[in-house]
C-alpha cells in the first residue's frame, strides 16, 4: 500500500515491486528548514557549529558566490543533521538476542494510507488499441 | 560422560553393524543434540525447508523434513529441530517459497544441546545464502559470511517527498549496500532562482561524500538528475539530464543515508521519480 508520513508528508510504498519491505525514515531538517529555525530562534546550534556557520557566512559576504555555485553557507548547513520533529523510522532496531522480536526505531507521527492497494501492474498494449 | 543408553548401550554386534555403516564425514547426535537453524532474510513470503538423512541406532536412515519461516526485516530468527540419536549424513536447506536471489537469505546451522531457547550450542555445520534453486547443504557446503559473494542487485523506488522537501533515503538495519546509480527527477516552480542539486552520503552524524551537479537548473524546468558510478560527469549534455558521479565500489552500512540538499530549492519545487540501484547483502541484526 502507499502511505504518506506525517512527520515530513513523504509518500512510499510500504512493500517495494521486488517483494522487499521498505523502511521509511525522515529526512533531516533541509537547509531551508534549517534557516527558517535559526532565523526564527527555534533552533540553537552547539557552539562548534555556530562557529562553523558563522565562518561560512562571513566568506559568502567577502566572496559572493557566483549564479552557478553553492554558496558557502548551503554547503556548510548541508553537513548539519538534526533531526525533525516525531521523525519516523521504520527501521528496526537491532533486538538483544535472535529470539526477540525486532521493534521499529520510531514510530513518529505515524502514517495516513493513500492507497490500501499493492502498487498496480504496468499497463499493457492490447490488439486492437 | 556418554550416554550408555545410547550407541554404547547396544551390543557389539550392533554397534559394529552400525559402525561400519557410517561415512565420513558425519556427525553423531546425542538424543538431547538437535539441530538449529538462524536465518537472516529480507524477502517477504519465504519458507524455509530444512531436509536431513540420518543413520539412527536401529541402522535404518531416516529422513526428516522441517520449515521454518524467517521474519523478512533482515533480523535472527532461530528455530531448532528435534532429532533422533544417531548419525547426520546430510542436510540441506532450501527456500520453498518465494524466490530469493543469491544474499537475500542466509542461514547459520548448529549442533545445540537443548530445545528451548537457552539450549547451547557445541558446533558449527556451516553457514551461507541459499534460494530456491540453490540450497544450503551439508556435508561438503561453505562456511560463508553474509558479506560474501557478488550480492543482490536490487532497483528501489524511494520516498517521493513533500513540495519543496529534499530525498533522502536510509540503508536498512541489517544491510549493506554498495550504490550503483540513484536517479530522481525535479521538476522546478515558476519562481525564479538557480537550484544547484547537490548528492551526500553520510554515516547518520557525519556527511563523507558530496557531488553537487555542473549546471544550475532554472525555473519552469523538469531535469532528470542522475549519479552513477564509474562514469564522469558531462556538463551540457541534455538540457533535460545532468549527470554527477559515484565513487565505485562505496559499501554503505546500516543507518548510512543519500540524501540531496539542493541550494536555491523553491516552496513549490518537486523531487519525485527517485529510483536507485544497489547491491544488497545481509549483515543481519
Amino acid at each position: 500500500m502507499r502511505l504518506r508520513c506525517n512527520a515530513c508528508n513523504g509518500e512510499y510504498e510500504d512493500v517495494l515491486p521486488d517483494g522487499m519491505q521498505y523502511f521509511h525514515a525522515c529526512p533531516p531538517l533541509s537547509v531551508v528548514e534549517l534557516k527558517d529555525a535559526i532565523a526564527a530562534k527555534r533552533l540553537r546550534l552547539p557552539a562548534v557549529y555556530q562557529g562553523l556557520l558563522d565562518a561560512a557566512q562571513t566568506f559568502d559576504r567577502n566572496n559572493p558566490p557566483a549564479a552557478d555555485q553553492i554558496p558557502r553557507v548551503d554547503q556548510v548547513l548541508a553537513t548539519f543533521i538534526v533531526k525533525r520533529p516525531r521523525a519516523r523510522d521504520e527501521n528496526i532496531a537491532p533486538p538483544p538476542d535472535r529470539d526477540t522480536a525486532a521493534q521499529p526505531i520510531a514510530g513518529g507521527a505515524g502514517v495516513t494510507v493513500v492507497r490500501a492497494e499493492r502498487l498496480p501492474p504496468l499497463p499493457e498494449l492490447t490488439d486492437g488499441v | 560422560m556418554p550416554s550408555q543408553t545410547g550407541f554404547l548401550g547396544l551390543s557389539d554386534e550392533q554397534r559394529a553393524r552400525i559402525a561400519a555403516l557410517v561415512p565420513a564425514p558425519s556427525c553423531y547426535l546425542r538424543v538431547d543434540d538437535n539441530i538449529r537453524v538462524t536465518s537472516y532474510n529480507a524477502l517477504a513470503s519465504v519458507i524455509l525447508s530444512v531436509r536431513y538423512r540420518l543413520l539412527d541406532l536401529d541402522g535404518n536412515i531416516v529422513a526428516g523434513v522441517e520449515a521454518q519461516t524467517p521474519n523478512t526485516d533482515r533480523s535472527a530468527k532461530s528455530a531448532i529441530f528435534p532429532t533422533p540419536e544417531g548419525w547426520l549424513l546430510g542436510l540441506e536447506i532450501f527456500a520453498s517459497s518465494a524466490a530469493p536471489l543469491v544474499s537475500q537469505t542466509y542461514v547459520v546451522v548448529e549442533v545445540v544441546r537443548g530445545l528451548a531457547s537457552s539450549a547451547i550450542a557445541l558446533q558449527s555445520l556451516g553457514s551461507g545464502t541459499l534460494t530456491a534453486k540453490q540450497p544450503f547443504s551439508w556435508p561438503f557446503g561453505p562456511f560463508a559470511g553474509s558479506l560474501e559473494g557478488g550480492g543482490a542487485l536490487r532497483s528501489i523506488s524511494g520516498t517521493t517527498p513533500a513540495a519543496g522537501a529534499e530525498i533522502s533515503e536510509t540503508v536498512p538495519t541489517g544491510a549493506r549496500w554498495e550504490l550503483l546509480s540513484f536517479s530522481t527527477l525535479l521538476t522546478t516552480a515558476i519562481a525564479a532562482a538557480n537550484r544547484l542539486p547537490m548528492l551526500l552520503l553520510d554515516d547518520g552524524v557525519n556527511v563523507y561524500f558530496r557531488d553537487p551537479l555542473v549546471t544550475a537548473e532554472t525555473a519552469s524546468l523538469a531535469t532528470t538528475n542522475v549519479w552513477a558510478a564509474g562514469i564522469a560527469p558531462r556538463a551540457g549534455l541534455n538540457s533535460n539530464v545532468q549527470e554527477g558521479m559515484l565513487p565505485v565500489g562505496l559499501k554503505l552500512g546500516s543507518g548510512h543515508r543519500l540524501r540531496t540538499s539542493t541550494s536555491g530549492i523553491q516552496g513549490a519545487d518537486q523531487y519525485s521519480a527517485v529510483q536507485y540501484l544497489v547491491r544488497e547483502w545481509i549483515e543481519g541484526a
